[in-house]
């Protein structure tokens, strides 16, 4: 238990870190006042802003009302987005809460990750697991290759390929957008082909790695059926690295979205922040980056914990 | 009692001398059809880095346009022939490659050898030291790997703006950790070996011992992660440069190139698919020689590719 909370902790003041640093360094690119109303604004405005929003005060002082108003979900509002009336003295005007615009994008990259993970995880195990059970033949060697293929190529070009194959020359699917099924389908293979590889690899060497161990002898010896040894006896032992490999997997697309939801036009969070930095939305720009920071952090710390319910000789927290 | 020429029992030795020499790695890059490609890749890869004014048939920057958007292998209004067809300045795609080769395979190996010398200076000594100098560093690594790399590149990048410079230091930033784990595990294994009690008890300083005598035994893998490292930096590369956020458009990179070549997709499909599969093949290579690299250095694998007579 101290353990978990020795976890936990450490991940909250990463994510207080990084969130300091995002504060810190969105400081260093400009006044936030003339960022917020363009390079037409006029000074008695700019001034205006600057008082209302506290812009005046020591750096100090606006650090740990930032932080403050974070630990109550309060992001700030948008500079662009919602962006209707001129500021007024009353600053709630000029914007949309920035935690409401990211929270509305988050079900589509969601959507989109599960996709994605549900068929690459049983997809690679298999095919690793194949792979492992025949090393050496024709199926060994087309795994190793495909694995490798998926490594190697670069995510959002393969969307590309994928949209000029079967949204332009095909007519198949749509080049991109939200709606149904069949819109989901390009972007989560693209977004799969990765993880695919990787977890294919892994759990080829895991598996080749367990099967050479003497209770796999014992199971041969005792006549347990071939693929009883290997779905059942090895790939339970083998599931450590493979658990690891998919929550990297998991944290990586998450980031991997950007490229992908770009290309797609799949109104993800992955999109919000390329559009939030293209337009210097500074407020929308820390609210995501902290919300994909605590996400990744939070799929970093599921992984760690469910080490112990996969393997119960780990003992956590003593070193190796 | 003439001295003879060959003792017997050299022979013997002779025959059982098992050292490497660069004939035998030779023979095993030779030996395999697919390293010997992903290995030829590379070569001339790095050729044309080196080499780009000289090999590039056409000039990468200036414009023509009455070649316009040709096809591969077209020829041009002047007899011009273009391998890989044009772009819709009617620059030649094959020459753009040539030089955003020297872009692109710059910033990745630039950036991984940085990174490199930073994580494995800080992961050797963690591990060779340990005490609160460890605790502190891998406090950080293990921090900064749990951070997401491409957003936190991606904002740096936006904060300080794109180019060649800046792109290097992000991945320098963001990648010297897996250098310095791995470089800290592989010291902590060497700390308690025979050869470094023994450098110990001559008196050879701490410096010294991780330097001279760690280094030099752990140098297989750390080559591994290097070669791979640089594959993922040019991955990111592309993709940064891709979203505008890395190399500025008058250099020519491979992610620049299919950004632009985006837009006529529909209509000049080799401007997005030649670059693609050039950073394709590339990370295919160094992640094909990373894995020949480890089990060639691999004592229990490495028999069976450098023996001559074993089929693999």
């Amino acid at each position: 238990m101290a353990y978990y909370l020795r976890r936990a902790g450490n991940s909250l003041l990463l994510l207080l870190l990084t969130v300091s640093f995002v504060f810190i360094a969105g400081r260093m690119i400009g006044d936030p006042a003339l960022n917020m109303l363009g390079p037409g604004a006029s000074e008695v405005a700019l001034e205006k802003l600057r008082r209302a929003a506290g812009l005046n005060d020591p750096i100090w002082l606006q650090y740990i009302r930032y932080v403050g108003n974070l630990l109550t979900g309060d992001f700030g509002v948008s500079y662009r987005f919602g962006y209707s009336v001129l500021p007024s003295e009353d600053l709630d005007e000029i914007g949309q809460p920035v935690i409401d615009i990211v929270i509305e994008r988050l079900p589509a990259t969601f959507l989109l990750a599960a996709v994605a993970m549900g068929v690459a995880v049983p997809l690679g195990v298999l095919m690793g697991v194949v792979a492992a059970a025949h090393p050496r033949s024709v199926a060994d060697r087309i795994v190793t290759i495909i694995a490798l293929a998926g490594v190697s190529v670069v995510q959002f070009w393969l969307g590309l390929m994928l949209i000029v194959f079967f949204a332009v020359q095909l007519g198949w699917l749509p080049t991109g957008g939200y709606g149904g099924f069949h819109h989901v389908i390009l972007p989560a293979l693209t977004l799969a082909a990765r993880p695919i590889g990787r977890i294919a690899q892994i759990t080829r060497s895991a598996m080749l790695d367990e099967m050479s161990k003497p209770y796999v002898v014992t199971a041969r010896a005792k006549g347990v059926r071939e693929w009883q040894i290997v779905f059942v006896h090895a790939l339970k032992n083998a599931a450590v690295p493979i658990i690891t490999m998919i929550g990297d997997e998991l944290s990586a697309l998450l980031t991997g979205a950007i490229l992908v939801e770009k290309i797609f036009a799949w109104p993800g969070i992955g999109l919000l922040i390329i559009d939030s930095l293209t337009r210097s939305d500074l407020p929308l720009i820390q609210a995501s980056i902290a919300v994909v920071a605590t996400l990744v952090v939070v799929v970093n710390l599921m992984v760690d914990f469910s080490y112990r319910l996969v393997n119960p000789r780990i003992k956590l927290g003593t070193r190796a | 009692m003439s001295s003879p020429a060959v003792i017997p029992g050299d022979e013997i030795a002779a025959s059982l001398d098992t050292r490497t020499t660069a004939r035998d790695y030779l023979w095993a890059i030779f030996g395999d059809r697919v390293t010997l490609f992903a290995f030829a890749y590379l070569v001339v890869l790095v050729a044309f880095t080196v080499g780009a004014e000289f090999l590039a048939p056409h000039e990468a920057t200036g414009l023509n346009l009455r070649d316009r958007l040709l096809p591969p292998g077209a020829t041009g209004s002047k007899g011009a022939f273009y391998l890989l067809g044009t772009d819709e300045l009617g620059r030649d795609l094959f020459s753009r490659l040539i030089y955003g080769a020297r872009v692109s395979v710059s910033v990745g190996m630039l950036g991984a050898v940085v990174s490199c010398f930073a994580g494995v200076i800080t992961g050797l000594t963690a591990g060779y030291y340990g005490g609160l100098y460890e605790d502190v560093v891998m406090r950080l690594v293990d921090g900064m790997l749990s951070l997401p790399s491409m957003l936190v590149a991606l904002f740096i990048l936006f904060v300080l703006g794109g180019g060649y410079g800046n792109l290097i230091l992000v991945f320098s930033v963001l990648h010297w950790m897996v250098f310095c784990r791995l470089s800290r595990g592989l010291a902590l294994d060497a700390r308690s070996a025979t050869y470094v009690r023994a450098a110990k008890a001559l008196g050879a300083s701490g410096p010294r011992i991780v330097f001279r005598h760690i280094l030099p035994n752990v140098m297989a893998p750390i080559i591994v992660l290097f070669t791979l490292e640089i594959a993922i930096l040019i991955l990111s590369e592309a993709s940064l440069s891709f979203l505008g956020f890395g190399v500025r458009p008058p250099d020519p990179s491979w992610g620049l190139m299919i950004a632009d070549g985006r837009e006529h997709i529909r209509s000049a499909w080799w401007l997005v698919t030649f670059p693609g599969l050039a950073i394709f093949l590339t990370a295919l290579s160094l992640n094909l020689v990373a894995n020949w690299i480890r089990a060639v250095t691999d004592p229990v694998q490495r028999w069976r590719w450098l023996s001559r007579d074993v089929r693999r």
